[in-house]
């Protein structure tokens, strides 16, 4: 036996027989359960925003730390130069007044831009190279001595080379020392140079990469907004469906009961009450020979009893108000299959251990499938199935007859036909799966799988194995 | 009196015994026609009783006009409701072909509309289902 799936537009068909606006409910809220979190939720979080304001962050920092690095190379950039230019003029002092002329002071070169040139040389050995400070002084106040002896005429020869050679002792050690810190301090203006430009690359690339991060991340809030408008729209679509459908759906069943009034009750009680005016009339002319009229009325009015329990009983049968709903489904059973169809209905669960709206969709999935055998199967023999399965209730009803093709071309006319649409509905209503598996000449199973709450799933209540043929 | 004309539709119908007449003097001919068979019935009885003659049944619009037209009856009586051709349809038929035929309408339906439906169609009367025995008559043989 081949086993399809059959799905199709839900509720296309007749509505399920007391169709109820509970049912809808449940159904809408089932789709609001599966529609993801509302747009605003996605594009309203700090996360959002978090990378790239952590970049802007690291981008500041990273800039404070390119100016801080800028001002020191800068600044070594300085000492070295001013330790570069004090070590060459040092340099140049070193012995140079000393083998010069001693009775040509000009050529000294000393007095005009001594002033100057002494107070910049020692405040950078001040502050460099503080220890060579006062062999400095010692050196300055030599040349000072030169300078003041050369202006007074009175010089000595053989002073210049004795001042020379210590002036070389002296300075030598104080260039060379100011030499080194020049040179450290041109490697530091170079490190800081490099570290500056690392920095520089360094914040252009966490800015591009912050708000590139912050780009992607929109675009995929706004996919997923788009796809949950998307979704949300399918759902309102949905729920307006089912709303206009159960609206439809009770505006069916007013026509189908006021349809079953007109041509049912209406009827009998008009024959009946003309047939009541007949015998009246009859009696009034002294017509004794009236039995069979009097019968007549008797049948006309058992005949509309009769009909309007039918009636009543499609609309709710007690039997389901009394939790018995195996016992409904058999007097359902000898009602509409007669005599030519056997009936055996296995109960499983018990009486009275479903919930009321469980107990309907069983009923109702029963009924319409047993209506289905009896219009159209042929069959001899009906078995339904009343069984808990795991923390489900299955519902099975099996016949033997002339079963179909679920896959024929007519499959969708065939399911609003049988009401396969209906029941399908019904049984998605309380979150069941439905299932029917059919083939030609080997009989149809309709399996109907309810969700049953598990502190309601025990076996062994009163009633339970109730195992009863309808003939 | 002719003997009962029943539809081609209908060859189960009882065989009528009217009664012969003793309230109306002129003898008048019906046709009845309703898709429920035991208010037919129950009309054919009563009015033959009456002493009006049922001379067809018919089970929907169709076949009340097809009898009408082919039996020219007095009167119709006809239900509203009914297959294929409902009565108002089958009275404006009817009324298209035979202006002075007695048309009556016989209505589950207590609905002013109709009533006003029937009335421009041509119907003579328009009664209510479980309407007095003597209404009916009143309506069918007429004044």
């Amino acid at each position: 036996m081949r086993e399809q799936q059959l799905w199709g537009p839900r509720f296309a068909g007749s509505p399920p027989p007391g169709f109820r606006v509970a049912e809808v409910d449940r159904r809408v809220d089932a789709v609001n359960a599966r529609t993801p979190a509302a747009p605003w939720r996605l594009s309203t979080g700090m996360t959002k925003h978090a990378v790239p304001m952590v970049a802007v962050l690291l981008a500041s920092a990273a800039i404070c730390g390119i100016v801080v690095l800028e001002r020191h190379a800068g600044s070594s950039r300085n000492a070295q130069i001013r330790l570069s230019t004090t070590a060459g003029d040092l340099d140049a002092l070193q012995g140079e007044p000393f083998h010069a002329d001693p009775h040509d002071p000009a050529a000294l070169g000393i007095p005009s831009a001594m002033s100057s040139e002494e107070a910049e040389i020692r405040a950078t050995v001040s502050e460099f190279a503080p220890d060579a400070s006062a062999a400095l002084a010692q050196n300055f106040a030599a040349l000072d001595r030169i300078y003041r002896w050369s202006a007074g005429g009175q010089v000595n020869p053989a002073l210049g080379p004795r001042l020379a050679d210590r002036s070389e002792a002296t300075l030598a050690p104080v260039i060379v020392q100011l030499r080194e810190r020049s040179v450290r301090y041109a490697d530091s203006a170079g490190a800081s140079a490099l570290t500056s430009i690392v920095g520089s690359i360094s914040m252009i690339v966490i800015l591009l990469g912050g708000f590139f991060y912050y780009y992607q991340r929109s675009a995929r809030v706004r996919r997923r907004e788009r796809q949950a408008y998307a979704e949300l729209d399918v759902a309102q679509a949905e729920r307006k469906r089912l709303l206009v459908r159960t609206v439809e759906a009770a505006e069916d069943e007013r026509m189908r009961i006021a349809g079953d009034l007109h041509d049912g009750p209406i009827q009998r009680l008009t024959a009946a009450a003309f047939t009541l005016d007949l015998l009246g009339r009859k009696l009034a002319r002294g017509e004794h020979e009236l039995d069979g009229l009097v019968v007549q009325v008797r049948e006309q009015l058992s005949g509309e009893m009769e009909s309007l329990r039918r009636l009543m009983s499609d609309l709710r049968p007690q039997l389901l108000d009394e939790g018995d709903v195996s016992a409904a489904i058999r007097d359902c059973a000898a009602d509409l299959l007669g005599s030519e169809t056997t009936c055996d209905v296995h109960d499983d669960i018990g009486h009275g251990v479903l919930s009321r709206d469980l107990e309907t969709v069983v009923y109702r999935v029963a009924r319409e499938a047993i209506s289905n055998v009896q219009k159209h199967a042929h069959a001899s023999h009906v078995d339904v199935t009343l069984a808990p399965d795991g923390e489900s209730l299955r519902l099975t009803v099996v016949d033997n007859g002339a079963g179909f093709e679920p896959a024929s071309a007519a499959v969708e006319r065939l399911q609003h036909h049988l009401g396969l649409i209906a029941m399908q509905e019904r049984v998605e209503s309380v979150g069941g799966e439905w299932r029917i598996a059919s083939s030609p000449g080997a009989g149809t199973r309709i399996d109907a799988i309810l969700p049953w709450p598990p502190q309601a799933s025990f076996i062994g209540r009163a009633g339970s194995g109730a195992h009863a043929a309808v003939a | 009196m002719q003997p009962l004309r029943e539809s081609d539709h209908t060859p189960h119908e009882p065989v009528l015994r009217p009664v012969p007449a003793v309230t109306v003097q002129a003898v008048t001919r019906v046709v009845v026609a309703d898709d429920d068979e035991a208010v037919r019935t129950v009309l054919s009885h009563v009015l033959s009783d009456e002493g009006i003659d049922v001379v067809g049944l018919a089970c929907d619009g169709r076949e009340a006009v097809a009898l009408a037209l082919e039996l020219r009856p007095d009167a119709v009586l006809l239900d509203i409701r009914m297959p294929h051709l409902g009565g108002i349809e089958a009275a404006q038929q009817i009324r298209a072909a035979d202006p002075n035929m007695r048309l009556v309408m016989l209505s589950a339906y207590d609905d002013a509309t109709l009533q006003q439906e029937a009335k421009v169609v041509g119907a003579s009367r328009f009664l209510i289902k479980g309407c007095a025995l003597a209404d009916l008559i009143d309506a069918v043989v007429g004044p």
